[in-house]
């Protein structure tokens, strides 16, 4: 038995009834459900819309799930398969219309390149959980690190009174245990984006294709 | 090797992804965050059967080739264990049956909870008006059995 993830820890916490774990899956997992639906490019209304009915599915699966590892990829292929409904919903019932600012794409576009876009998002979770893992010491010093345009080692050295010869050496250190946290490692080993076999309910994720 | 080499290896591209990454979470509407939060009021539900979506005539790929700008009406089936809900919803509201046939009750349910009911008549077809906007589900009442559909957006 591997030890639990404090993901599978939330996940169990919220199957019995924890709003507060359920919170905190909230906030972990929603950045990823929006990045989907965004690149969907729905109507402010419609993503919203779309963004709650993944929510709402899975607080029914929470006591399906078999396995936390694979709520990202269940997440995202949700939020996915919600989109491409909600998109052929629009087209069918809302013809084009050329004085609209926020027009839907085609879902034929919506899906080019999806497959790459959902991997992408879910690396983006997959580094926020791994940041989220780090020593507090090392998520200050990256956050200041990463500001745009990039400041002088000088001023972050001042701003956090450390030297400013310590600097380079522990961004190397901590970045390379970014790469070390389990949320990072797992990507190494493919996954489906499907997420297959994660919920004990057959076809529940598979809408956008048929 | 990372899976598809996202180029992490790279200090300044682990970074400047990262960077991406934390700009997402940092730009999360509340609303949305109070939304997915009240989810979770839907944990438990009163009922025996859980009805998931098995037909939906927006996904019928030969339906929209055949109907492409005929406005249809929207066609839902939900399957559970021995009981099947099939609705149509237009502009004018949703007609519906449940089967097997009997009576019973029907609710239209929205996030925030029923917002309109109807009776099902001897074949265990309904009436109900226009659904509003957002996820809903049907609840049903037949034979003794509580049947939940799916949340749909319609």
């Amino acid at each position: 038995m591997t030890p639990a993830s404090p993901i599978a820890e939330l996940v169990s916490a919220a199957a019995e009834g924890d709003q507060r774990a359920w919170n905190e899956i909230v906030a972990r997992f929603t950045p990823l459900v929006l990045a989907v639906v965004h690149r969907h490019r729905l109507r402010h209304a419609d993503a919203a819309d779309v963004h709650q009915t993944v929510w709402l599915r899975l607080v029914e699966q929470l006591g399906r799930l078999r396995e936390a590892d694979a709520l990202p990829g269940w997440i995202a292929t949700t939020a996915r398969n919600e989109c491409l409904r909600m998109l052929r919903l629009q087209q069918r019932t809302q013809p084009y219309d050329p004085q609209s600012q926020d027009e839907p794409v085609s879902p034929d576009d919506a899906v080019a390149d999806l497959d790459e876009e959902l991997e992408a998002a879910q690396r983006r979770h997959a580094l926020r959980e791994g940041f989220r893992s780090l020593s507090e010491q090392c998520r200050v010093l990256l956050a200041k690190l990463m500001a745009d345009p990039p400041p002088s080692y000088a001023a972050v050295g001042e701003e956090l009174s450390i030297p400013v010869g310590s600097i380079g050496p522990t961004r190397i250190r901590c970045l390379e245990k970014l790469r070390k946290t389990p949320a990072v490692l797992k990507l190494v080993e493919p996954r489906p984006v499907g997420g297959g076999g994660v919920v004990g309910v057959e076809g529940r994720s598979g809408v956008g294709k048929r | 090797m990372l899976r598809d080499d996202p180029g992490w290896e790279s200090d300044e591209v682990l970074l400047r992804e990262l960077g991406a990454a934390l700009a997402e979470e940092r730009d999360v509407p509340e609303h949305l965050v109070r939304a997915a939060r009240a989810a979770f009021t839907w944990r438990t539900v009163d009922a025996e059967l859980l009805a998931l979506t098995s037909y939906d005539s927006v996904l019928d790929e030969e339906l929209a080739v055949r109907a492409r700008a005929a406005q249809t009406a929207r066609q839902l089936v939900f399957d559970a264990e021995g009981v099947s809900v099939q609705v149509e919803v237009t502009e004018a509201g949703v007609a519906g049956q449940v089967l097997p046939a009997g009576p019973g009750r029907v609710e239209l349910v929205t996030p925030t909870g029923p917002v309109e009911e109807s009776e099902l008549d001897e074949l265990g077809m309904f009436l109900l008006g226009p659904p509003p906007s957002g996820p809903v589900r049907f609840r049903c009442e037949v034979g003794g059995t509580t049947v939940m559909t799916d949340w749909v957006c319609v």
